[in-house]
């Protein structure tokens, strides 16, 4: 099963990276989508079908933790498996993170291999 | 351990990991001012404290940065978006290692998104002489680095 990807992130640099990462490391990845904030990620959301959506915490207009809150009150989350990629440090906030029912938490500066593991990890779990 | 050393070693980590750019410590009042064009990269932050941390990078070395971190040639870094969108994430990613390391992991904070613009010299010379700025040597050029903290 090819999973399709969604990157938000701010900065152009990490989509970039992680877009890189997905391509290189031989995973199972459909199409790759991009957006720069929570509002045109849920745009993108509802034109495609989205298995697995990386996003940042810190973002203007919509931040990420607005975003899953929107997801989860619409029940998207259920289809859909969410990678928090973020340079929060705080374990309060991560805490928090999690309990919203995200799959994973990356926090930057991460390294290919973790992209990797946690999309492996995610693979697994849904298929 | 003062704000400054700390911003000092979270750079310089951050440097490495993201970019295997390698830096040591420098005296900001001696190190030479870069010839090139500078960069002033910026994030703001609230929580227990409030406060900003400021970095003034030269532009080639954040051209260096982004290309390692993209794993691209630098000569593929060819537009001032792309810079300044590396030069802000250098402090996002910094900010977000330098908060906990100061205030403790279980301190939430909020960070405002970071903004970069060029500096000239004035500005270079008046933030070396600023007291708490640290330097770094970024494979030999200079970078500094400064953490106001209000409240």
């Amino acid at each position: 099963m090819n999973l399709n990807v969604l990157i938000v992130d701010d900065s152009k640099t990490v989509r970039s990276v992680i877009t890189k990462t997905l391509r290189v490391a031989g995973l199972p990845i459909g199409d790759l989508y991009e957006a720069e904030h929570g509002k045109q990620a849920l745009e993108v959301l509802a034109e495609h079908a989205i298995d697995l959506m990386f996003t940042d915490i810190n973002m203007p207009e919509m931040g990420g933790l607005e975003l899953i809150d929107k997801l989860r009150e619409s029940g998207r989350m259920a289809s859909l498996a969410v990678v928090v990629v973020s340079t929060e440090g705080s374990v309060k906030r991560i805490r928090e993170v999690m309990e919203k029912g995200v799959a994973a938490y990356v926090r930057k500066p991460f390294s290919p291999e973790q992209v990797r593991q946690v999309v492996e990890d995610v693979t697994r779990s849904v298929g | 351990m003062s704000y400054g050393e700390a911003a000092q070693g979270v750079l310089t980590r951050v440097f490495e990991e993201m970019a295997m750019l390698f830096a040591e410590p420098a005296d900001p009042a001696g190190a030479t001012p870069p010839v090139g064009e500078v960069l002033e990269a910026k994030i703001r932050f609230q929580g227990a404290q409030r406060g900003e941390l400021t970095i003034f990078v030269p532009t080639e070395t954040v051209v260096e940065f982004a290309a390692n971190t993209l794993g691209v040639d630098a000569g593929d870094i060819d537009d001032q978006e792309a810079v300044f969108d590396a030069a802000k994430e250098l402090a996002n990613v910094a900010a977000g290692q330098l908060l906990p390391e100061i205030a403790g992991v279980e301190q939430v904070f909020e960070l405002t998104p970071p903004s970069a613009r060029c500096i000239d010299a004035g500005e270079w010379a008046a933030f070396a002489a600023r007291a708490g700025v640290a330097a770094l040597l970024v494979e030999d050029a200079a970078v500094l680095i400064g953490v106001e903290v209000i409240a």
